[in-house]
C-alpha cells in the first residue's frame, strides 16, 4: 500500500523535473561476494552460510541472488534497487536471472528503512511482484517492524525462500531449509497516517501551491515544479554493469564468489519499509 | 574527352568518399532508432500491463466499497482514454490521469480496513506498484535513448544525413504542463 503512494510521489517528482535521485548514495563497488553487507547486519557465520547457498545456486541454475545492505537512507528503494541491480549486473546477460535483496538501516525522509527485492527480467515468472510482496510480509516484515526490528532474522528467513523459488523454477534439486512463515501475518494492522509522512505531504502540497521555491533540505524535497524537462541525468551508463568482473576473491567457505554476469532488470519486485 | 576525365574522376571520387562517410552515420541512426523503438515498446508493455491489472483491482475494491462510484468511474474513464491514446505525449497525459484516479482509490481504501487486509487486494497493489516502477524505469530508459538519438539527429554533420533520410526527432515520454497541473495531490495514504 505504502509503496505505491511513494511511487506515485516519485513519478510526480520525476515530472516536476527535480532529481529526487540525486540525493541517493552511490551504489558501492561490488565486493565480489553474494553478501555485500555494508551495514554489517549479518555475522561472519551467517554470511558464509548464505555465500555457500548462493554459490551452489549459481552453479546449479546460473541464477544469482545478491544481498546488499547499506548504512544509509534510501529515498526511492524501488528505483535504487534497479540502479544497484544494473550496476552489479546480476544474472547472465542472456537470461537476466538475478534477484537483489536491498536492505537499508537508516530512515529516509518518510521514516522508512528499505527492505526491497528487485527481480531481473528472467525471473519475473518465478517471482511475480505479488508473490514477492507476500514473501516479504510473511518472512520479513514481522521481524523488521516493531517490536523486534531484527533485520538479521528477516534476511536469514527471506533468503532461503527466494533461493527455493529460483531452484523450483529451474527444476534444480538444491533447495535449502527454510523457516515457517511468521504466525498470524496477513494484515500488518495499524491504519492511519504516519505523522512524518503527513508532514511530507503537507510540505509537498505547500511547494505545489506556492511553487517555484528552492529544493527542500534533507534530501528528497521537491523543488520548484515548474522546472520541467531536462535530460535524465540519473544513472549514466547504467547498463552492462557486470562484464569485467569485480575483483576481490570469494568469501571464505563458499568458493567462487560473485561476479556479475551483466544481467538487467526492468524494475520488477516488491518492497516494504520498516 | 581526355580533358574531361580528370574533373569527372575527382567528382566521382568525392561522391564515393562522401557515400562511404555517410554509410556509418546512416547505420548509426538505424541502430539508435532501434534502441528508441525498443525502449518505447517497454513503455507500451507496462502501460498495457497497468490497464490489464485495473479491472481486477476495481472488481476487488468494489466488493468492499461499492458506493464509491465516482472513483471507479474516474478510473474506468482514464483507462479508456489511455487505451485510445496515440502519441507518446497523449499516452503520458492519459497515464498521468490514471495515476491521479488510482491515487484517489488508495485514499479511499484507507477507510476500508477489510479491503486493505484482503489478500487479493494486497497482491494486486504489489503488482500495480511493480508496474508503476517498471513504467518509471521504462520511461527513464526511453528518454535516455531518445536523448541520445535526438542529440545525434541535431548535431552536425549528422543532421545532414538525418535530413536526407528522414530521421525525425523523437518525442519524449512526458506529460504536458496541462496534465501536470491537474489537481491530483491526494496521495495521502502513506500509513500502512
Amino acid at each position: 500500500m505504502k509503496r505505491i503512494g511513494r511511487t506515485l510521489l516519485f513519478v510526480l517528482l520525476l515530472f516536476a523535473g527535480t532529481s529526487a535521485l540525486a540525493a541517493e548514495p552511490d551504489v558501492p563497488e561490488s565486493t565480489g561476494t553474494y553478501v555485500q553487507d555494508h551495514a554489517k547486519i549479518l555475522t561472519a557465520e551467517q554470511q558464509s552460510q548464505i555465500e555457500e547457498m548462493a554459490s551452489n545456486l549459481e552453479q546449479g541454475t546460473g541464477a544469482q541472488i545478491v544481498i546488499l545492505t547499506l548504512p544509509s537512507a534510501i529515498e526511492v528503494p524501488e528505483m535504487y534497487g534497479v540502479e544497484a541491480y544494473r550496476k552489479l549486473g546480476l544474472g547472465t546477460a542472456e537470461e537476466d536471472n538475478g534477484v537483489l535483496l536491498l536492505v537499508s538501516t537508516v530512515k529516509n525522509s518518510s521514516g522508512d528503512r528499505a527492505f526491497e527485492i528487485t527481480v531481473g527480467y528472467g525471473l519475473e515468472g518465478a517471482l511475480p511482484d505479488g508473490k514477492v510482496g507476500r514473501i516479504i510480509e510473511e518472512y520479513g516484515v514481522p521481524y523488521l517492524r516493531k517490536p523486534l526490528e531484527d533485520p538479521q532474522t528477516a534476511i536469514m528467513n527471506v533468503y532461503p525462500v527466494l533461493h527455493n523459488e529460483v531452484a523450483k523454477e529451474y527444476n534444480w534439486d538444491g533447495t535449502v531449509e527454510q523457516s515457517e512463515p511468521y504466525a498470524g501475518t496477513g494484515s500488518d494492522g495499524g491504519g492511519g497516517i504516519n505523522p512524518i509522512v503527513t508532514i511530507i505531504i503537507i510540505f509537498v502540497l505547500f511547494n505545489m501551491f506556492f511553487g517555484g521555491g528552492g529544493r527542500g533540505g534533507g534530501g528528497g524535497g521537491p523543488g520548484g515544479r515548474r522546472r520541467r524537462g531536462g535530460p535524465f541525468i540519473f544513472i549514466p551508463g547504467s547498463f552492462g554493469g557486470g562484464g569485467g568482473g569485480f575483483g576481490g576473491g570469494g568469501f571464505g567457505g563458499g568458493g567462487g564468489g560473485f561476479t556479475g554476469g551483466g544481467g538487467s532488470t526492468g524494475g520488477g519486485g516488491a518492497g516494504r519499509g520498516w | 574527352m581526355r580533358k574531361m576525365m580528370g574533373p569527372i574522376l575527382i567528382i566521382v571520387g568525392i561522391l564515393v568518399v562522401l557515400a562511404i562517410m555517410l554509410v556509418p552515420k546512416y547505420n548509426g541512426f538505424v541502430n539508435l532508432e532501434e534502441d528508441v523503438n525498443q525502449a518505447y515498446s517497454q513503455i507500451e508493455n507496462q502501460l498495457q500491463r497497468r490497464m490489464d491489472l485495473i479491472p481486477n483491482l476495481v472488481e476487488t475494491a468494489k466488493g468492499y466499497a461499492a458506493h464509491e462510484e465516482e472513483v471507479f468511474t474516474d478510473i474506468a474513464d482514464a483507462r479508456s482514454r489511455l487505451a485510445g491514446a496515440g502519441s507518446p505525449e497523449e499516452q503520458a497525459n492519459a497515464n498521468e490521469e490514471l495515476t491521479g484516479a488510482l491515487s484517489r482509490l488508495l485514499v479511499i481504501a484507507e477507510n476500508y480496513p477489510d479491503l486493505k487486509a484482503n489478500e487479493n487486494f494486497r497482491q494486486l497493489m504489489d503488482e500495480l506498484a511493480g508496474t508503476e516502477n517498471r513504467l518509471a524505469v521504462a520511461r527513464m530508459d526511453y528518454n535516455e535513448a531518445a536523448t541520445e538519438y535526438n542529440r545525434n539527429v541535431r548535431r552536425f554533420p549528422g543532421n545532414l544525413v538525418a535530413g536526407i533520410f528522414g530521421f525525425d526527432q523523437k518525442e519524449y515520454f512526458e506529460a504536458s504542463e496541462a496534465a501536470q497541473e491537474a489537481p491530483k495531490v491526494d496521495f495521502g495514504e502513506y500509513g500502512n
